[in-house]
């Protein structure tokens, strides 16, 4: 039996021995995606509805919300490139999902892909003039649902107002698109 | 209106320039490309890859890496 005490946290209460379970806002459980994909083929548009509901069970989970919240660059709770946020509040607003050219806090992922192929390195790219994000099917094609959630979540970070170095760099591994992408990806596995 | 016509020019020249496109490129090739680019002495002590100095020496690139290189030195 579980029992509120305080918004959004919950305690198993049991004869024998109480136990608290890791709690995760209400915003967590009730966060969603509203994806709308571009000319794909039916295995494409297959692939990315899997990634979305993986995506959603990530963010609904408590191991989501502590991997962001103690995310660590050279030993300091921090992502690196973070608009001057704090790891909280860079999980809040993932929650609240307010982006850049959509900007009511709905909760929910707003977010177009199309296609497009080029036998290039290019997994993908976004402008931050658009509400699309553009998926190199020649990744795209070869890529399983779990490694979408990655390349999905990364983009969505910059509608979000996140960015990164455009070169490679440690650092920018723990940037927020990069740091929270693979985040995404490693606990998609699960799913 | 005539007023007005300078201010909006300027307003939508700023939100032109606010745009920005990021690319996500393949991370295997990505950091294999960046290790070239160390060993051409183009990468700074915040392991921050100097764009000038790959410029100058894209020739000794492999072909993948100058493609990585060229979309970025676009941007």
């Amino acid at each position: 039996m579980l029992k509120k005490i305080r918004a959004n946290t919950f305690v198993a209460t049991t004869v024998l021995a109480p136990v608290t379970y890791a709690s995760v806002p209400t915003l967590a459980l009730t966060w969603d995606t509203n994806v709308n994909t571009v000319s794909m083929t039916s295995s494409q548009e297959a692939k990315i509805q899997r990634a979305e509901e993986k995506i959603k069970a990530v963010v609904a989970s408590s191991t989501f919300r502590s991997r962001v919240l103690n995310h660590t660059y050279r030993g300091v709770k921090k992502f690196v490139d973070n608009n001057g946020l704090t790891n909280s509040q860079i999980y809040y607003k993932i929650l609240y999902a307010a982006e850049k050219l959509q900007p009511s806090k709905n909760n929910t992922m707003d977010m177009g892909i199309k296609t497009y192929y080029e036998n290039s390195n290019t997994v993908g790219w976004t402008s931050t003039g658009s509400t699309y994000i553009n998926m190199n099917t020649k990744f795209l094609n070869n890529y399983t649902s779990t490694n979408v959630t990655r390349n999905m979540m990364h983009e969505w970070l910059h509608k979000l107002g996140f960015s990164h170095a455009v070169s490679y760099s440690t650092s920018r591994d723990y940037s927020v698109p990069y740091g929270i992408g693979r985040i995404m990806e490693e606990l998609a596995a699960n799913y | 209106m005539k007023k007005l016509i300078p201010i909006l020019t300027l307003l939508i020249c700023a939100e032109a320039r606010s745009v920005e496109v990021a690319h996500e490129f393949d991370r295997k090739e990505e950091v294999a490309c960046h290790k070239e680019i160390q060993d051409l002495g183009c990468v700074d002590s915040a392991d921050e890859e100097i764009l000038d100095c790959v410029e100058r020496q894209k020739a000794k690139l492999s072909p993948t890496c100058q493609s990585i290189h060229l979309v970025k030195s676009q941007k």
